[in-house]
């Protein structure tokens, strides 16, 4: 983990126990936000803004959005079902580490893809910015 | 042979509700918020409602939730902004979409959509319904649904 990701850890983890209401200790690096923690769409709004508040990184729902479609055109995403292809897989295997398509249990529809995001993805995405803004 | 049956339209439905202290709290905690979730008409709208003004864009929050459900995308599918909620002249709340959220709701064949909203007791509730030219291919007239053995799963 570089020196800001260690730096902003513990603020990130706060921000979310604090959100969602639970013990710091369950906010693991792996957790995804909306499946292991529980987090809504409110408390994403939530979150963001706590994070912000403290380390002055900002950091919209949106962005989150942009980084796991990668400006890929809806259609060239996802099929007429909704079901993410292959390109959308390939960009999400390039931009969330974790994510392995062969352990999906079930096809990976588009309003499924958030709920990928993790901790650790967002400690990234925030080190990321954090080290855009300082170029 | 009988006439062949037209194609039923394919509804979408999305519903959310949501605590109005809640998205009270974010908005005083946050000035940036209400820029990044509401358009400038849904915050005139609610403004010049100052009484109920947090039930009014608690509702609108739940609106914008209700359609990113029904379009089947995630909060991450289209900005809060893309999504409006404007009232007519007699009050009734219609939907506005732009940007992505326009996008994905002609790859649905949205072709007329219906927003209702409630708040009271603390909480604002949701309801959109999108209908769309193509038979949607998650929904099922119940009345002619089979399950793959071909027996009526009704």
């Amino acid at each position: 983990m570089t020196t800001t990701a260690t730096a902003l850890l513990p603020a990130v983890q706060e921000a979310i126990a604090d959100a969602l209401g639970i013990d710091e200790a369950e906010v693991l690096p792996d957790a995804t936000l909306l499946g292991d923690l529980g987090a809504e769409s409110i408390d994403l709004l939530d979150i963001l803004f706590r994070i912000e508040r403290v380390s002055g990184v900002k950091v919209t729902v949106a962005d989150i959005g942009d980084l796991l479609q990668g400006g890929i055109p809806d259609e060239e995403f996802g099929d007429e079902n909704e079901v993410v292809n292959d390109t959308g897989l390939s960009h999400l295997e390039r931009v969330l580490p974790q994510f392995d398509r062969t352990q999906l249990a079930e096809p990976l529809t588009a309003d499924g893809v958030l709920g990928l995001f993790t901790v650790q993805n967002l400690l990234d995405l925030l080190t990321s910015r954090t080290a855009a803004s300082a170029a | 042979m009988p006439p062949e049956t037209p194609a039923l339209p394919g509804i979408r439905v999305g519903a959310d509700l949501v605590e109005v202290a809640r998205v009270e709290r974010l908005m005083a905690d946050n000035p940036g918020l209400a820029d990044q979730v509401f358009t400038g008409r849904e915050r005139a709208y609610c403004a010049s409602r100052p009484r109920r003004r947090g039930e009014h864009l608690a509702a609108r929050f739940a609106a914008k939730e209700a359609v990113l459900k029904a379009l089947g995308t995630g909060a991450a599918g289209a900005d809060w902004t893309e999504i409006e909620v404007v009232n007519q002249a007699n009050g009734r709340p219609v939907l506005r979409l732009h940007g992505r959220a326009a996008a994905l709701a002609d790859r649905r064949q949205v072709r007329q959509t219906d927003i209702s909203l409630s708040h009271g007791a603390g909480l604002a509730t949701a309801y959109a319904v999108l209908v769309c030219a193509g038979p949607d291919k998650d929904q099922h007239d119940p009345q002619h649904q089979q399950d793959t053995t071909g027996r009526a799963t009704t």
